[in-house]
């Protein structure tokens, strides 16, 4: 089920009414319900899957028990846990990548060995729940969090419907116990609830949908383009995907806060980065986060020499490359990352800006800064969104051929326009909907209308999230 | 939760109030009749809406637009017919890209939404049922036209004839024909809904008691060599059985215009449709005055008709 779609529009409201009628007092019944709730929302996509989930749950369960239980073995529960997880993320997401290139390994060499790729269709969210259930049991494991006996509670917390399929990919030290707590409605939560679903449709149906319409043409047919068209194209992917999945995330959050949890944020103005440290601290927080804390430190982080540093540096953007996609354009996106980070890591100054700007104009200097970061993010998302990554060094070459050619206007670039001039006002705050009480209400009602009326105008290109293939 | 379902309740009725009201002013776009003129009605695509000029007639509207499918002309054609009971003879074009399921795409792909913006008030609401479209782009666009806000211009869908006064634009030809019968790469199929729509429009000016005359304008040789002969094929074997239902088919698809008649390769600029409009005219009263359009036995008009043409 889409967050942007009509049946979502009809089964949020039900399961919100059902789920505040059971009564805040009775937890795990609210529990079974959201989980019932979670499988229905899933399953309405493809049920088959299911079953993928309840196993990897279960193992999970079983495993958080284990390693609390005994101090024998614990290494091998944490990695019956690890092997469960990543060999199921492996066989769906990666099996036939790692086929095709070891064919084409032996085939250089003279080889041709007779292994043939599978069809396999990857199951929705699967490396977002995936990373969530492995916090649960590293975190044990780490005595970081003592298992939950209740099962219940432990498959609604993997299954959670608002972030199941793309996240924020939670910690289970700190959505699980939320879980077990009475969950209170109040006024001002689902207020924001509300105002952050809003925003992140906004972003997801007038800004990503409609630049996905041009940036699809544009990466399709490149060769026919001309230079300036190819840059619109690759501005107008840049905003797609910013919308797409901070939308998802806005609408995932709000959501969840309709039912009385707090999800962490995961993205925080991205665009508006200084340099590109501070992007990755700002762009899908909750990976890279989860990047840092389960690979990057076991790893030694930035302890060791700085040989080692910067192993573990190249090592962490190219896994994040990688879990994206099976596809060498996501290995390249996540090495090119790195390669923007390391002479800012090299010069001590990946933790120079750790605020927004405190001025609404931002300086020479300050702009200068976002809009050589942002443009460096632009040309890293064409190996993002390219066929394969010849396909984005043609496209790359186009942009700086400086040809003319066929044009295409990005029509709806203002959208995105309109978008971060709201952000930048807002980015103090957690959203671009998030006002402060001393806005006034017309202001706020026209805002909120107007993002409603151009939903509705722009409603009819609904497309699927980008992250769900992820 | 008291306060925050009282907050929506009202943001929410205000929204439907302002959409209510839209709703209220545009409806009238739904009901409202055309108002044509002339008993000759000329339909169909942008081949007759560039070459069939009607103020050369005595009494005649064109109505035709550019990319139109049958399942559209079907529609806006009943709606013309309803509101204008003097309509007496219809020209519906007919020509080898009717059969391409390009047609079909424009209704179910990507520009889809463009299509049903122009279309939207002759269109049945369950037309989802009979055709495949995209249902959530042709809903979306019934409320966004009728309640988003206030729509003031003229009915979209109608059309008109287009005057082109340039000569034949030589560039275009190889897009031409990929866009027409090779959209995504291989021949891109027969539409599985022209025979359907075209038989509902013989149906329905049948029962109207309405003559209806398919007209073929001419292409230029160049386009029509690179036609694929599926299409050809699907072309005669309709055209074939609509002779023998006794409609009038004036195929003047392989007449050898000079260049200098078109605008491009499948279309006449102005000189062009000043000569075919003669033409059409001329056959049609002749055909009138021998009565031979019945159960005719006369495959291709053009045969007997290349004297009268200019550069052949």
């Amino acid at each position: 089920m889409l967050f942007n779609s009509i049946e979502f529009v009809v089964f949020l409201p039900i399961v919100f009414a059902i789920y505040w009628l059971i009564g805040s007092a009775r937890i795990k019944s609210q529990n079974l319900f959201l989980l019932a709730s979670s499988y229905v929302f899933y399953g309405w996509w493809d049920y088959r899957f299911l079953a993928l989930i309840a196993f990897s749950s279960v193992v999970d369960f079983v495993v958080g028990q284990q390693l609390h239980r005994t101090e024998k073995f614990r290494k091998g529960w944490l990695a019956l846990s690890l092997t469960v997880n990543l060999g199921l993320l492996g066989f769906f997401k990666y099996y036939n990548f790692f086929v095709d290139n070891f064919v084409e390994a032996f085939r250089f060499f003279g080889q041709a060995p007779d292994i043939s790729t599978l069809s396999i269709i990857l199951p929705v969210g699967i490396s977002f729940y995936t990373f969530q259930t492995l916090s649960y049991t590293i975190d044990i494991y780490r005595r970081k969090l003592g298992p939950t006996k209740d099962f219940v509670g432990f498959m609604a917390y993997v299954s959670f419907f608002p972030q199941l399929v793309a996240g924020p990919i939670e910690r289970a030290t700190k959505l699980l116990p939320q879980f077990f707590e009475k969950r209170k409605f109040t006024y001002a939560q689902g207020r924001d609830g509300m105002r952050q679903i809003l925003w992140g449709l906004f972003k997801k149906i007038v800004v990503a949908d409609t630049c996905a319409i041009f940036a699809n043409d544009i990466f399709s047919n490149s060769a026919e383009y001309g230079s300036a068209t190819l840059l619109i194209g690759a501005l107008c992917f840049t905003f797609q995907i910013y919308g797409d999945f901070s939308g998802y995330s806005d609408i995932a959050i709000g959501t969840a806060k309709l039912f009385g949890f707090n999800l962490m944020t995961n993205f925080r103005y991205p665009y508006f980065s200084r340099d590109i440290a501070e992007f990755w601290r700002r762009w899908h927080i909750s990976l890279s986060s989860w990047f840092r804390d389960y690979v990057y430190i076991p790893l030694g982080g930035s302890n060791g020499t700085r040989k080692r540093t910067l192993i573990n540096i190249f090592v962490i953007f190219l896994v994040s490359g990688f879990w994206h996609g099976a596809n060498w354009t996501f290995i390249v996106w996540g090495g090119l990352n790195a390669l923007y980070f390391v002479p800012i890591f090299l010069l001590k100054k990946n933790r120079n800006n750790l605020d927004h700007v405190d001025y609404f104009w931002p300086g020479w200097n300050n702009f200068s800064h976002i809009l050589f970061t942002f443009s460096l993010t632009v040309l890293a998302w064409v190996f993002f969104r390219a066929e394969n990554v010849g396909h984005a060094f043609d496209y790359i070459v186009g942009i700086f051929s400086f040809t003319g050619g066929k044009w295409h206007g990005g029509d709806y670039l203002p959208l995105a326009a309109l978008m971060l001039i709201i952000e930048w006002t807002m980015r103090k705050r957690g959203f671009g909907l998030d006002f402060s009480a001393h806005v006034p209400k017309w202001l706020r009602w026209t805002l909120y209308s107007m993002c409603v009326w151009l939903i509705l105008f722009f409603f009819g290109e609904e497309q699927a999230f980008i992250y769900f293939q992820f | 939760m008291k306060q925050l379902l009282k907050s929506i309740l009202i943001f929410c009725s205000l929204m439907a109030g302002y959409l209510a009201i839209n709703l209220l002013i545009n409806f009238h776009r739904l009901t409202d009749p055309i108002s044509l003129e002339g008993n000759v009605l000329i339909v169909g695509d942008s081949h007759l809406n560039t070459s069939l000029n009607p103020d050369q007639f005595a009494s005649a509207s064109n109505i035709c637009m550019g990319g139109e499918a049958y399942i559209l002309t079907f529609y806006k054609l009943k709606k013309a017919i309803e509101d204008n009971g003097q309509i007496d003879h219809v020209l519906c074009g007919f020509s080898y890209n009717n059969f391409s399921a390009y047609r079909d795409a424009r209704l179910t792909g990507e520009k889809s939404k463009s299509q049903f913006s122009k279309y939207y008030p002759v269109l049945p609401l369950d037309l989802p049922e009979k055709i495949v479209v995209n249902e959530t782009k042709f809903y979306h666009t019934f409320l966004r036209e009728l309640t988003l806000y206030p729509n003031f211009s003229p009915p979209p869908y109608l059309g008109g004839f287009v005057k082109y006064p340039y000569e034949l634009d030589k560039a275009n030809l190889k897009e031409t024909i990929r866009k027409h019968y090779y959209t995504n790469g291989p021949f891109i199929g027969i539409s599985p809904y022209t025979e359907q729509f075209l038989d509902s429009i013989v149906s329905f000016t049948t029962e109207k008691n309405i003559e209806l005359t398919l007209v073929s304008a001419p292409l230029h040789r160049e386009y029509r060599s690179r036609i694929p002969e599926e299409i050809k094929t699907a072309f005669n074997k309709t055209k074939l059985r609509m002779t023998r239902k006794g409609i009038l088919v004036l195929d003047f698809l392989d007449i050898s215009y000079n260049d200098t008649l078109f605008k491009d390769y499948d279309h006449l600029n102005y000189e062009g449709a000043q000569i075919f409009t003669e033409l059409i005219k001329k056959e049609i009263s002749n055909r009138k005055m021998n009565g031979a359009h019945k159960k005719q036995d006369i495959e291709n008009p053009a045969d007997i008709r290349q004297q009268d043409l200019p550069n052949n």
